[in-house]
């Protein structure tokens, strides 16, 4: 029987090449994705832990039932406790936290030594380098250190063991410090236990959070930056195998068609076997044999293929976007998809081994290739003149499922190209500018208006080593400092504003856009933010005296909080993409068809002099209006204010004794130790009790780029496999439409085609069809730019819509980039999998080509 | 009468290297004006490579097919497509007409290829005389052998053609059908005066012809009246 195979194979080269190039690439493909992406979301985990620790949840206060219900779960696999005994200071100047961590919570927190190693007990202690840094040169490892457990408390001598990399920030809770100053573990060390524990089954988690909650015995939290809860779909959808499922799905669905393509042919020559005397058991060994042998070679080269494009894929992502990315076999994946892929090859052979044992022998059975299943014939009233475009017509209506078949194909994976390409683009960039523009500062943002930074503190700020500059905005906004939606407004009212259109419509629109409930009849602007300005922004208060149209601003009177501005300058209503509100008039961008709402200044008008009332969540305060804008305004943006402000109102306003910034930024001198300099800064918010709104902006800066390389490389994956997926099916469902078309090709070069008419003629069929799947791709890929253009800025108008276009010169670029490598790739394969091959035909010889191809 | 095509030692070899065959063996012959010719053989024997060397749908190993003088395979592509288009006709025994073309379409096809002006007459009167006129609307997978057949004898004779190719047109027909398709071709040559080269296999159908050629591996072996 293996003979008789391998005899058979011998007279169909050129089917077999195609079988076993599909399979191999079924497997190639399949296996590479299993390795790419097992080997790239591993890595990202590791990376994740290696920053934010492998633990799931720890408990902050944990008692004994704490523990017992945590020890008790089966599917908790590792417990490690840290026990924080209270501050430790260095006179009267704290040094942090004192505590100690086992080593199982060493393990799970990724708590590691810069330096020296950890403490064996109590006697020796490890410090963070921002704890030691405070010693200033007082103690070395191997050293002694004095340090006392209360402020001005009797200190007590310790061995300094090591130095201990800090740990992440994102642990932390506002009442629950981590321990900076650790000492050994032994039973002496007494104090409130955190309990950091790792159990990854999702239903035991809300579980154990539930339990917690009404146990009452301590804090709970949640690991969310290293096992985060709103990860992405796609992230989802990789993470944990699923897609092992669908990729078994695709390579069935590529299985089925390569089955289908060469089923007649396959089921004419069993049933001829039959014929000449063949039984069943033997016409399903052969197609078994047949089917091990094909099963065999494609096995092997799409193995040895697989781990090639994925170790050339990794080290792509290592090379463009500078991921440590490492190998990782996920076997059971591998295994999972082999083993159905497999399965369903060979029962998809079985089944064409049963319909030839089914099929009934008869002397007329004919060879029908079943290449090209072909549409009903129309009914004609009349024969066509014959053209060009008759015959092209025809053909379509002819093989109409083949060319709709390739024309939704190529139109899918060109726009899922061009746009995974252009995502992918922007993603690159997005992370080269991010990694440009890193800089070292920390962002300090208050939740409410009362823990903003006073000049005091920062003038502190100022002094330590390594910081170049301080930047600092004094305001409230409603939106971000509260979190009743009922409060987050501001109002600004006056008599005056009462029966106003321009006031009415304003708020209305403002309301709608924060949520709040729109009030038709008032007199009252609704904000969502009010700035205080103080004499450091003498951009603001010039422009303010130049600007003004009604009364003067008069800047001494501001500044002491006895005045305010109003602007009240025209505005239209703009679509901004993510909801309609007011934009005051500018008259580049203004759009013509839409109404301008001017404040009206006649009659019973705010003016001069009269009092405004502004109310806030935090309290509400009249001030007298000093000048008032209702000219149009260009040169500096005042979108969504109405009112201006000196700081010192703001403070009266929110009943705050002194000035209060609520946007701090630290700017460190990059000439200098920035990692030190960013120690002092964070060890001053530290002291304030105010790090947990402490952004280092590197750090943040590095998490941004590290998304955006994540989701390019994803692209660029999503990318890969969709134009592998593409030209495997391009190339074998061209090479089947191929055999068929040699024989007209030779039928027409029989009646006296030329060769060249013939190439035209297939040069314009190939380019109808691909300018016109070119042309569909070119609308759905542009339809999904305009709808992103809107993120970037709203339009509504034809002049706004030029305007974006013109502001975002780069991102129209990389769309128009996008398409044109797509178009490029699409023409490409169509050349290499159809045109090339077409041509090839037509300048072989006639006989050739009538004879090599099968009945009709 | 006049020699329309002649053929000079004609060789065709097929395979490279070790394994060749060399299916016809330096052939020559004349083909006169307004006659029937039947080639015929065994299978195997060469006679459909003869054929196809004598129309220029393969090219020889060696020698020369002249058509008004002029060796075709000498040619240059356009040109022998021109004389093709203009002056032969071809029946194949697997019909060979395009799917998706009703029946005067098909008929139409070497017209339109040739760019000729369309005899509406001369077409319904082909349709007629084959008895396919009904049957003009139809597309080939909605007729039966014969029909097809007769479809393509009408399309080979569309341009009015001086030389008629024909490949075992009977082979796949029953014996009905064949005998009316060889009546047809002998109607052709009668009626229009067109020169007819048929390949069989089939004495009873080469009887038909005025003048047969044998062939046996490769060779002529034979020529009678």
């Amino acid at each position: 029987m293996r003979k008789l195979v391998l005899r058979s194979f011998k007279g169909r080269k050129r089917e077999l090449r195609i079988s076993i190039i599909m399979l191999a690439l079924i497997y190639m493909c399949g296996i590479m994705t299993i390795l790419f992406q097992g080997s790239f979301y591993r890595s990202l985990e590791s990376l994740r832990y290696e920053i934010y620790g492998e633990w799931t949840g720890a408990v902050f206060g944990a008692g004994e039932s704490t523990e017992q219900i945590l020890r008790e779960l089966e599917s908790t696999k590792q417990i490690g406790k840290i026990v924080v005994l209270g501050d430790a200071w260095l006179g009267e100047n704290p040094l942090g936290v004192m505590g100690a961590a086992d080593e199982t919570a060493r393990s799970l927190g990724r708590i590691q030594m810069e330096e020296g190693r950890f403490p064996s007990d109590s006697t020796e202690i490890a410090l963070t380098e921002t704890a030691l840094n405070r010693l200033a040169g007082q103690a070395e490892v191997g050293g002694k250190v004095e340090i006392a457990p209360a402020e001005n408390g009797e200190a007590k001598s310790y061995t300094l063991s090591g130095i201990v990399k800090p740990w992440g920030r994102e642990w932390e809770t506002d009442k629950h410090k981590l321990p900076s100053v650790i000492l050994g573990m032994d039973e002496t060390v007494q104090g409130e236990t955190y309990l950091l524990f790792q159990n990854n089954n999702p239903d035991e988690m809300n579980r154990i959070q539930a339990r917690m909650e009404k146990l009452e015995e301590g804090t709970y939290v949640c690991n969310e930056k290293a096992y985060p809860l709103d990860i992405s779909a796609v992230y989802e959808f990789f993470q944990d195998g699923k897609f092992v499922f669908y990729l078994v799905l695709v390579a069935a669905i590529l299985i089925g068609y390569l089955m289908m393509l060469t089923f007649k042919s396959r089921r004419y020559s069993l049933t001829v076997l039959r014929g000449m005397g063949a039984d069943a058991g033997e016409v399903i060994q052969l197609v078994l044999w047949e089917s091990a042998f094909l099963w065999g070679m494609a096995f092997l080269a799409g193995a040895v293929l697989s781990a090639l494009a994925a170790g050339a894929a990794l080290y792509a992502v290592h090379a463009l976007v500078k991921i440590p990315v490492r190998l990782e076999i996920q076997a059971e994946y591998i295994l999972e998809y082999i083993a159905c892929v497999t399965v369903i090859y060979f029962m998809c052979n079985l089944a064409v081994a049963l319909t030839a044992i089914g099929s009934q022998i008869r002397t007329a059975f004919k060879l029908d290739s079943g290449l090209l299943e072909r549409s009903a014939p129309p009914k004609l009233k009349r024969a066509e003149k014959l053209t060009f475009f008759t015959c092209l017509r025809r053909k379509k209506i002819f093989y109409s499922k083949i060319y709709a078949g390739r024309f939704v194909i190529s139109v899918l994976v060109m726009v899922v190209s061009a746009i995974c390409l252009r995502l992918f683009i922007e993603e690159k960039k997005e992370y080269e500018y991010l990694m440009s523009a890193l800089e070292y500062a920390y962002d300090y943002q208050a939740d409410v208006p009362a823990e903003g930074l006073t000049d005091g503190q920062i003038g502190e700020i100022e002094e330590i080593d390594g910081v170049k500059s301080v930047e600092k905005e004094c305001f409230i906004n409603s939106s971000t400092m509260t979190q009743d939606i009922m409060s987050q407004e501001i109002r600004i009212s006056a008599p005056a504003f009462k029966d106003s259109e321009y006031v009415r419509t304003y708020r209305k629109y403002n309301q709608k856009f924060l949520g709040v409930p729109v009030e038709k009849e008032g007199d009252y602007f609704s904000v969502w933010e009010l700035r205080g300005l103080g004499p450091q922004d003498e951009e603001w208060l010039s422009y303010y005296e130049k600007a003004a149209d009604l009364g003067a601003f008069d800047r001494e009177a501001f500044l002491a909080g006895e005045e305010c501005v109003l602007l009240l300058p025209p505005y239209q209503i703009r679509d901004l993409g993510i909801g309609k509100a007011p934009v005051y008039l500018n008259i580049e961008e203004m759009d013509e068809g839409k109404k301008v709402y001017a404040y009206e200044t006649d009659g019973n008008a705010i003016a001069p002099g009269d009092t405004v009332k502004i109310s806030t969540p935090w309290g509400e305060r009249e001030i007298r209006v000093g000048a008032v804008i209702v000219s149009p305004e260009t040169d500096l943006s005042v979108n969504a204010r109405v009112a201006e402000v000196s700081e010192g109102f703001l403070s009266l306003l929110c009943g705050v004794e002194e000035t209060r910034y609520a946007y701090v930024k630290i700017n460190l001198d990059e000439a200098m130790d920035t990692a030190a300099a960013g120690a002092e800064v964070e060890g001053y918010f530290e002291m304030l009790g105010k790090e947990t709104n402490l952004t280092d902006t590197a750090g943040f800066i590095r998490a941004r780029a590290e998304d955006s390389l994540f989701d390019g490389t994803q692209y660029l994956f999503v990318l890969t496999a969709v134009w592998l997926v593409y030209m495997l099916m391009m190339y074998h469902g061209n090479q089947v439409f191929l055999k068929n078309e040699g024989k007209r090709i030779g039928v027409f070069r029989a009646l006296g085609m030329d060769r060249g008419m013939l190439k035209s003629r297939y040069l314009l069929e190939n380019l109808s069809e691909g300018g016109g799947i070119i042309l569909v791709s070119a609308a759905i890929v542009t339809g999904e730019f305009l709808i992103r253009l809107r993120t970037y800025g709203a339009y509504d108008s034809v002049r706004m819509f030029q305007r974006i276009l013109a502001d975002n010169p780069g991102d129209v670029r990389l769309f128009l980039m996008a398409l044109l490598i797509a178009v490029t790739a699409f023409l490409g394969v169509s050349v290499v999998t159809l045109y090339i091959p077409l041509k090839k035909l037509s300048d072989g010889n006639i006989a050739g080509n009538l004879g090599d191809s099968e009945g009709n | 009468m006049g020699v329309i095509l002649s053929a000079k030692n004609l060789q065709k070899i097929y395979g490279m290297g070790e394994v060749k065959v060399e299916a016809v063996k330096d052939i020559s012959l004349e083909v006169e004006k307004g006659y029937f010719y039947a080639i015929i053989g065994k299978s195997g024997s060469g006679k459909s490579t003869l054929l196809h060397l004598l129309s220029g749908f393969d090219r020889p190993t060696k020698g020369t097919v002249k058509i008004g003088g002029e060796n075709i395979h000498k040619m240059k592509d356009r040109r022998l497509s021109a004389i093709r288009r203009e002056k032969m006709g071809f029946v194949f025994q697997s019909y060979n007409l395009l799917p998706e073309f009703c029946v005067e379409e098909n008929i139409r096809m070497p017209l339109y290829l040739n760019r000729a002006k369309k005899d509406k007459g001369y077409i319904r009167s082909l349709m007629e005389k084959l008895g396919i006129y009904g049957l003009r609307l139809k597309f080939p997978s909605q007729l039966s052998g014969g029909e097809q057949q007769r479809v393509a004898i009408a399309r080979a004779l569309a341009a009015q053609p001086d030389i008629v190719f024909a490949d075992e047109p009977t082979g796949n027909l029953d014996q009905q059908s064949g005998g009316d398709v060889l009546r047809l071709l002998k109607m052709m040559k009668e009626e229009w005066g067109q020169t007819i080269l048929l390949v069989t296999h089939d004495m009873e159908i080469a009887q038909a012809a005025d003048r047969i050629i044998e062939i046996r591996d490769g060779m002529v072996v034979g020529r009678g009246e």
